[in-house]
């Protein structure tokens, strides 16, 4: 009988290593495996321009833009809140690297659309990458009647396109960094000294304040192709307000414009001056499709 | 005999292949090279019926902006009196009263007024 329970203790002992082995086996598996880096970025746009941050798949993030008129138009306008310029958009995603969106602005009656790819995503553990390399290519197009209707015009002057890169880090948890180069194509120009083609370097930056807020920094340098005495590099400041599944994004900007084409070949506001106006992003993200486990 | 039937649609990942196609064909179709001033190297007919010159401009500054926007109020810094001022300032009125139209503040101009300062921007802003 003594026999007997020391045989059955030996075996329990020995299924009890055995498991705890298989336990730790998965622990090491799981601690080893190669994982994303996520929240870069709060919103899917630093202020103007992407971010390298996505939406989920099945994710609709519901998007409401406004810029208001110059702070430097004084209280009579009640410094830029009398007019508002306004983007409504719906960004969705198809993968978890993969969104498209859709919007429309007043300003210029624009329609435009994107579709934004993420091929490599900045990753820890085995196999790690350092940053994110996103691709985002957009279209807008022009729907304003035409001032001169003698004219014959084209339905591609309206249109204008955009391709970027962006290369980003979430360097810690507090701050994060993006280059982005971006190439706009506009169809149709006034003059013939303007050029077609505009290229312009983006940088964004984020720095996490509290687990709430964060200061945000969206700059576009332009390189070429643009007369630099008449337009100026869009630069963007502001917070990143996160209240549940609603992002606010208040800041200060120098640019009118809500799309890429926008606000890189359209900005005439001059920091220098105070030409700067009021503008908040409002996202709020519905999960309409829920990912199968 | 096999008689497995080869699938010939893509998988669903394999659909998205699609929207990607359509954006590079209306890149690669869609792109041109156009300036209005060699499309339409007369101006256009309107423009000319218009006849856009910069008195007609000086009617509409002082009408429609010298009250904040002179020597002696330049709000936002801004003083539009003279050819010289209107002309360096040309690419914000046309951005703030003809694509914004968020100038003046009081409303909009009239289309005829859009239309003068469109003229004569894009004829080059010329002292006539």
């Amino acid at each position: 009988m003594q026999k007997l329970v020391l045989g059955l203790i030996l075996v329990t002992a020995l299924q009890t290593g055995y498991a705890q082995d298989d336990l730790l086996s998965l622990v090491g598996k799981d601690t080893l495996k190669r994982a994303r880096v996520t929240n870069a970025f709060k919103s899917s746009r630093v202020i103007n321009g992407h971010s390298i941050e996505f939406l989920g798949k099945g994710v609709l993030d519901f998007r409401i833009l406004h810029r208001f008129g110059e702070v430097s138009d004084g209280i009579s306008n009640l410094f830029g809140l009398d007019q508002a310029s306004m983007r409504i958009g719906l960004d969705y995603g198809l993968l978890n690297n993969l969104t498209v969106g859709v919007g429309r602005s007043n300003l210029g009656k624009e329609l435009d659309g994107f579709i934004k790819f993420c091929p490599v995503w900045q990753s820890s553990g085995p196999g790690a990458f350092p940053f994110s390399v996103v691709l985002v290519g957009g279209v807008t197009l022009n729907t304003q009647s035409w001032s001169d209707t003698a004219r014959k015009h084209y339905f591609s002057s309206r249109m204008a396109f955009y391709n970027e890169l962006i290369i980003g880090r979430k360097f810690s948890e507090r701050f994060s960094l993006q280059l982005s180069p971006v190439f706009v194509h506009r169809n149709l120009v006034e003059l013939e000294k303007e050029e077609n083609d505009v290229y312009a370097l983006g940088i964004g930056a984020r720095f996490k304040l509290t687990k709430r807020i964060a200061f945000v920094a969206d700059y576009h340098y332009i390189v070429e192709g643009l007369d630099k005495d008449i337009y100026k590099d869009p630069l963007s400041v502001g917070f990143d307000i996160e209240t549940g599944g609603h992002v606010f994004q208040l800041h200060f900007s120098n640019a009118t414009g809500m799309n890429e084409k926008a606000f890189i070949t359209n900005t005439t506001g001059d920091w220098g001056k105070g030409e700067v106006r009021f503008g908040f992003n409002l996202s709020r993200v519905f999960t309409v499709r829920r990912p199968r486990h | 005999m096999n008689t497995k039937r080869k699938n010939f649609l893509p998988n669903r990942k394999g659909w998205l292949i699609l929207p990607v196609l359509t954006v590079m064909a209306t890149v690669i179709t869609g792109c041109y090279y156009d300036k209005a001033e060699l499309l339409y190297p007369d101006g256009g007919v309107d423009c000319s019926a218009v006849q856009a010159t910069y008195t007609k401009v000086q009617t509409i500054m002082a009408a429609k902006c010298n009250g904040c926007h002179s020597a002696r109020n330049a709000a936002g810094g801004t003083v539009l009196e003279t050819y010289d001022q209107v002309k360096s300032k040309a690419g914000r009125i046309r951005q703030r009263s003809i694509v914004e139209k968020t100038m003046p503040p009081a409303g909009p101009l009239s289309s005829e007024e859009i239309a003068i300062l469109e003229c004569w921007i894009s004829s080059g802003a010329p002292n006539n």
